[in-house]
């Protein structure tokens, strides 16, 4: 039984009542049409830019009348490798020489990370950031070229495993 | 040709369609999952069109576009001849489309088969605007902007 409405929160439309038997503002309707059953709570409350305040009182109103199912939370969050980080350091390095190392640690700053706790989903918001710092443009288009094949790579392990 | 320029782009999940359009309609390239039909991809190209040729008579030089709706994203980028048109979930990983479209979309443009097929395209974009697809408050955005009384503005009324 959900207690508490969480970001990472997927609902789906409860079969057991419709939406038409319930009194619903227009905000509400609007969360009852995005409801898929894969869209996280954060998800939607992005789309339709919605407070934190709006957020909590509308998932909880849906939930308090039945409209909700719940399907499950998104797994759990993962962390990019400490290796592939370093990987990326050097690589980053080649172009910027040893100041690289500051402006690494300055965008993990900036994305409110540090070296352990980089998100997956941030990788790529990583890189780019850090290629902004290339004013060379050919260069910067090499670093880039290098990064998206590493990034792949990435993304095709993490599909191998889930097979 | 196109596809080995743009394969490490159909590989990034999430991805849904990837399209190649120049400014007369004509389709240079085309990828789509099973949900997306000629139709579609025709009256994305075509929304496409009008804004970029609307943009051409302005003082705005867009590098890329990139509008959420309801099922995910779709990101565009003009270049002299052509665009591209990329439409994605809402888990896509935008930074990695963004800088696999900067790395690739440089060696479409220099393949020499695509030179070739792009050879007699138009670079002009105004005069391709669909006029039969606009209402009639748009008709008469277009005209102002051909007479060179057009505004951009906000939306907001004066």
């Amino acid at each position: 039984m959900v207690q508490k409405i969480e970001d990472d929160m997927i609902f789906r439309l409860s079969h057991k009542r419709s939406p038409g038997e319930v009194k619903l503002k227009s905000l509400e309707w609007a969360v009852v049409t995005q409801l898929d059953g894969e869209k996280t709570v954060e998800i939607i409350a992005e789309i339709l830019a919605l407070s934190e305040e709006e957020k909590i009182s509308i998932f909880s109103h849906l939930l308090q009348e039945g409209l909700l199912e719940y399907v499950g939370q998104r797994q759990s969050r993962s962390y990019v490798d400490a290796a592939l980080l370093d990987d990326i350091e050097y690589q980053f390095t080649l172009f910027m020489g040893p100041v690289a190392s500051v402006i690494m640690d300055e965008v993990l700053e900036l994305l409110g990370r540090n070296r352990t706790n980089l998100e997956m989903h941030q990788l790529s918001t990583l890189v780019e950031l850090l290629a902004l710092e290339i004013t060379n443009e050919e260069k910067q288009k090499a670093f880039k070229k290098e990064m998206v094949q590493k990034i792949l790579t990435v993304i095709r392990g993490a599909a191998n495993e889930n097979v | 040709m196109i596809t080995n320029h743009l394969s490490q782009l159909l590989e990034v999940p999430g991805i849904e369609a990837v399209l190649l359009f120049t400014y007369h309609r004509k389709e240079l390239f085309k990828w789509h999952k099973a949900e997306f039909n000629d139709h579609i991809t025709q009256e994305i190209a075509e929304t496409f069109i009008q804004i970029f040729g609307i943009e051409e008579k302005t003082a705005l030089r867009t590098r890329e576009i990139a509008v959420p709706y309801e099922k995910g994203i779709v990101i565009a980028r003009p270049f002299t001849k052509f665009f591209v048109i990329v439409v994605g979930k809402h888990k896509l990983d935008v930074p990695l489309v963004r800088m696999i479209l900067d790395v690739a979309m440089d060696d479409v443009e220099n393949d020499r088969k695509f030179q070739k097929l792009i050879k007699h395209a138009p670079t002009e974009k105004f005069g391709y605007i669909n006029e039969f697809n606009l209402d009639e408050k748009e008709i008469a955005f277009v005209e102002r902007v051909q007479s060179g009384h057009g505004e951009m503005s906000d939306g907001s009324e004066n």
